[in-house]
């Protein structure tokens, strides 16, 4: 008797959890978000000019987590370590935080003394895990690239940027 | 010899000791439990990250004012190895080269960047006579053409086989390698040029020992990937530049018959003893000389009394 009524309670349970569920994803459904046809990729302008990410045309064979690996929308990608902490999961309230952009784990510099400031700023255990974050040209570069060899996109550096006039110097490219 | 001291019993201990010296063991050291430089920098290179894109070559020309490249660093075409050339190394017109190996079974080619590892004990700076190699806090090897005399002993010293010479000015010798931008860039606070140069984040700069916890945990997070070991751990006793990779490191040109000791350790023994025998033999054998030459110098003296005209006599004859 009891055991029936318990069954029914967790039914009741299971089907508001799903209707919530439902309800969620309709509301951050993929159509209700204007997704970009291109994107602007610029974190470090130095030696090459921007790069004009075709959003669109990405978007349509692929996974949106391949490369947002992290965002609120999306199932999150267990080729990083990061979900190990970084996860919705609400038992944990510690570890919810979810970065959107790239930007806020991914840091403009890989320049190590700067890093240093970082590490002073974040508690050491943290720091432990924050140890081997790529810089974000290097995310653009890793993600980007492999992909790209691996699917046969474009993998010589001027197929998706152009040099710089001072990138041209430095390299020595003759006009 | 109020105090007790003759000449004699200072001779004699000191040939007693240096003798003693002589017999005794070294005393060992293990290049693992090096401890000297904890604070010091370092750059990990992970070969599976590297695409050869030549950046850190151009950055590192640009930052050292070196002359112009043959061919710009866009080209690809120098990776290209006839069958019987060298591969591309360090000389007095570039501080690093990156050089492609191509691996059978392994899907892309390998990238590997040569340049000085910055070793923690380094035979270019033991071997130097002038002391023109200087070992800095940060863990640079730097170099001081002031003082050089163009001896290229480091040359031959270097494991890695890389202090160049500027041959193209013989009679104002200067070593030509990397220094780790020391000068111009490590010193202020900055990154060396060709770290910065790095697109992909194949070379990372920070302290040596995070480093080494930066590539353990990328080999225990892929461990299917990695080569479970960290080029220049334990090499020559440790260096500065560490080196990750997928495929075993011989393949990937690297000498891993390579001692694990510091090349100062093999040569130390040696060593010790040029000193003793510089300073010590010529006397000990002087002193044996006139031992066995006093007899006969007496014997001659005692036969033929000398007197004052016996000089003139014997010219006389």
């Amino acid at each position: 008797m009891i055991r029936s009524r318990l069954f029914n309670t967790q039914h009741y349970l299971l089907l508001a959890t799903l209707l919530l569920a439902a309800a969620t994803t309709s509301l951050f459904a993929e159509d209700s978000i204007p997704l970009p046809e291109i994107v602007v990729l610029n974190p470090v302008q130095n030696l090459y000019t921007e790069v004009l990410f075709d959003h669109e045309m990405h978007q349509d064979g692929y996974e949106c987590s391949l490369c947002h690996h992290l965002s609120e929308q999306q199932d999150l990608d267990s080729a990083t370590n990061c979900e190990l902490c970084h996860n919705r999961d609400t038992k944990n309230p510690i570890l919810v935080s979810t970065p959107r952009s790239c930007g806020e784990c991914h840091h403009k510099d890989n320049t190590s003394y700067n890093d240093q400031g970082k590490k002073d700023r974040l508690p050491k255990t943290l720091w432990r895990f924050h140890l081997d974050t790529p810089s974000l040209r290097a995310a653009y570069h890793l993600q980007c690239l492999d992909c790209h060899r691996q699917d046969g996109g474009p993998v010589g550096c001027t197929e998706c940027h152009s040099l710089s006039q001072k990138g041209r110097q430095l390299f020595y490219v003759k006009d | 010899m109020s105090n007790g001291t003759t000449r004699r019993a200072v001779l004699k201990s000191g040939l007693l000791s240096s003798l003693l010296a002589l017999f005794q063991k070294p005393v060992a050291t293990s290049a693992h439990q090096i401890e000297k430089y904890s604070g010091s920098c370092g750059v990990l290179v992970d070969l599976t990250r590297c695409v050869g894109c030549r950046s850190c070559e151009a950055a590192c020309n640009a930052e050292n004012r070196l002359p112009p490249p043959q061919v710009p660093f866009t080209e690809l075409s120098v990776y290209e190895k006839k069958p019987n050339q060298h591969r591309r190394r360090t000389d007095e017109t570039r501080y690093t080269v990156v050089n492609r190996f191509e691996i059978p079974g392994r899907e892309h080619p390998l990238f590997k960047k040569v340049q000085c590892n910055h070793c923690q004990e380094p035979a270019c700076l033991t071997s130097c006579f002038v002391n023109a190699y200087t070992k800095t806090p940060e863990g640079a090897v730097v170099y001081n053409p002031e003082v050089c005399v163009g001896c290229r002993t480091c040359m031959v010293a270097c494991p890695f086989y890389i202090p160049a010479f500027k041959y193209s000015s013989s009679f104002k010798p200067q070593i030509m390698k990397c220094m780790f931008c020391y000068e111009t860039r490590l010193q202020h606070g900055k990154i060396p040029a060709c770290v910065e140069a790095c697109p992909r984040d194949a070379l990372v700069f920070g302290l040596r020992e995070e480093l080494l916890q930066r590539g353990r945990r990328r080999i225990a997070n892929n461990p299917d990937m990695y080569q479970d070991h960290i080029y220049g751990e334990f090499e020559v006793g440790g260096t500065s530049w560490l080196y990750l990779s997928d495929i075993p490191f011989d393949i990937a040109g690297f000498d891993t018959e390579i001692t694990h000791e510091p090349i100062l350790n093999s040569v130390t023994g040696f060593l010790g003893l040029v000193p003793m025998v510089l300073t010590i033999w010529p006397a000990l054998f002087t002193g044996f000389h006139l031992l066995s030459s006093r007899k006969d110098r007496q014997k001659n003296e005692d036969d033929t009394p000398v007197t004052d005209n016996s000089q003139d006599e014997r010219e006389g004859k």
